[in-house]
């Protein structure tokens, strides 16, 4: 994080890239449940 | 940044990674229960359904079997029942078959007696074969005597048609005669020809009675004459008193011992009465 006021955006790091793999981690279990949700047919319910 | 930031940038990590993996396990080893449930849902009502076609046909067989029961037990009572009449019809047969055994000794003795008698009959039977062959010859005999009797009769026949014709004839030729004598004013009665023929015999009679007729005025009398002195209808005789003439009478019924004649003629003042006289010899 880069200090507020600071005009020089702070270089992206390790942890960056962690958050992104786990955006796309998160990403695909969602699909995977929409798939999943999808054959019931967006009933949850009986 | 903190070291708590990352602690929890890399647990957030790790977290996500560990959603992503039970997210794709829960999606590929997965079970569609919803799809199991509607399948079994179908096969439960398939299978309700065959189960109420099963009853319903379990009920129908048993309903059948019950009535086949039902019908077999009628059977059993009449087939009973059967059985009942045919002890009796069993035992009466026996009764009748014994009677039946002694007819048939009764038939056989009979049968034997009717051999002998056929033996018999059979001896009997030759003897008038042999009668037969007798009575054949007689017959042939016979025969011959009818077939003779029947040219006899086929010549008597012939006779009897040739006399027919001579009789036609004969009618014929009576008839030409009569009518020729009648066309020369000659009698043509038979009677008065027989007359004319042969004239009474000599003999002499008495009046026995003598009747006025009743309608009319001829005079009717009884003679003591009759056939048996060779008089017949149509003769004339004379009536007469000792030696007087009183008429004539022509004889209309002769009788054997008697006869009626009818007076044709009478002297003047002369009646002819009981036990005057005839003769035929004036």
């Amino acid at each position: 994080m880069s200090p507020r006021g600071s005009d020089s955006s702070p270089a992206p790091d390790i942890y960056v890239g962690l958050l992104f793999v786990s955006l796309a981690a998160l990403l695909t279990g969602i699909i995977f449940l929409v798939l999943e949700l999808g054959k019931y047919g967006w009933k949850v319910a009986p | 940044m903190t070291f708590l930031g990352k602690v929890l940038v890399v647990v957030h990590l790790v977290l996500s990674v560990m959603f992503m993996a039970f997210a794709g396990a829960v999606y590929t080893a997965q079970t569609n229960w919803r799809k199991q449930s509607e399948a079994d849902k179908k096969a439960l009502q398939t299978a309700q359904s065959s189960s109420q076609a099963e009853q319903d046909r379990l009920k129908a067989q048993v309903e059948d079997l019950t009535k086949e029961r039902d019908g077999l037990n009628n059977d059993k009572q009449a087939l009973t029942g059967q059985v009942t009449t045919l002890t009796a019809e069993n035992t009466r047969l026996d009764n009748d078959n014994k009677g039946l055994k002694t007819t048939a000794d009764t038939q056989r003795t009979i049968a034997e007696l009717a051999s002998q008698e056929a033996e018999e009959r059979l001896k009997e039977a030759q003897v008038q074969r042999a009668r037969n062959v007798e009575l054949n010859k007689s017959r042939d005999e016979a025969v011959s005597a009818l077939a003779g009797e029947r040219d006899k009769i086929f010549g008597l026949e012939l006779q009897m048609n040739q006399a027919r014709t001579k009789y036609d004839q004969l009618l014929k030729d009576n008839a030409t005669m009569r009518a020729y004598l009648a066309a020369n004013s000659l009698p043509t009665d038979v009677r008065r020809m027989t007359v004319s023929v042969s004239p009474p015999p000599d003999l002499d009679g008495e009046i026995l009675e003598a009747r006025k007729e009743t309608k009319g005025n001829r005079l009717f009398v009884e003679l003591s004459v009759g056939s048996d002195d060779g008089l017949i209808v149509g003769h004339t005789m004379t009536a007469y008193r000792g030696d007087k003439f009183l008429g004539r009478v022509r004889l209309e019924d002769v009788r054997p011992d008697k006869s009626v004649g009818v007076v044709i003629e009478t002297a003047p003042n002369s009646v002819i009465q009981k036990d005057d006289h005839v003769t035929t010899r004036f």
